[in-house]
């Protein structure tokens, strides 16, 4: 499953889907909405996205893994919308035979998706709101 | 030609508008829209040295070659994660 979404991310519901008889390790990050900043305190994390071309990117991203590593699912989902402290913004899932696979590949899914996939988020804090500094070149 | 070209983000709100309009000569390169919009959108101009341009949901260089058929967007640094 890739996906760019404005519904929340159900954590067991979507490590279920990297299940797999042949997989002896499934290794999921999830990027969630913490409470501070740069030493201000964040209410709320709103999140804007090329949709079209994030999904592409996604799916470009998600067939570039499958080609360098031997993993049997990938699963990459990213939230678009105003998310509350604690929700999850973006899951990375793989599953593989064996851990350093299963690790490297999600490791890679994750910074690729903050590189280079186009999207973008806004942290509303108290006192003010301000788009976030992220990343303007390849890694 | 006239282009249209897709806001995001930082870029929306400095633009205010989710898309400009930018006339190239048949043929401009990346690097033309870039020196028409640091020209006719002052207040695009600085940010333009970290955005980078995806035609047809792809980012491109300097050197490719836009046309009108292409969907045309400017990507400020991301920031998603």
């Amino acid at each position: 499953m890739i996906a760019v979404t404005a519904d929340p991310i159900d954590l067991a519901a979507v490590e279920a889907l990297l299940h797999h008889p042949e997989a002896g390790g499934i290794v999921t990050f999830a990027g969630t909405v913490r409470n501070h900043n740069h030493g201000r305190q964040v209410v709320s994390l709103s999140y804007e996205a090329y949709a079209e071309m994030a999904q592409a990117r996604m799916e470009a991203l998600a067939r570039e893994m499958h080609a360098r590593w031997p993993l049997y699912r990938v699963v990459l989902i990213h939230r678009v919308g105003t998310l509350a402290i604690g929700d999850a913004a973006v899951f990375v899932g793989v599953s593989s035979a064996h851990r350093d696979v299963a690790f490297d590949a999600c490791r890679h899914g994750i910074e690729v998706i903050k590189f280079d996939v186009p999207i973008w988020k806004k942290e509303t804090f108290i006192g003010g709101e301000d788009w976030v500094e992220g990343c303007a070149v390849h890694g | 030609m006239l282009l249209e070209v897709r806001l995001f983000a930082m870029l929306r709100e400095a633009g205010g508008a989710e898309r400009i309009q930018v006339r190239l000569e048949p043929g401009a390169s990346v690097a033309a829209l870039r020196t028409a919009i640091a020209r006719e959108f002052p207040a695009l101009a600085t940010h333009l040295g970290a955005t980078r341009v995806a035609a047809n949901l792809q980012f491109v260089s300097d050197a490719h070659i836009l046309s009108a058929e292409q969907e045309i967007a400017l990507i400020p640094p991301v920031s998603g994660g």
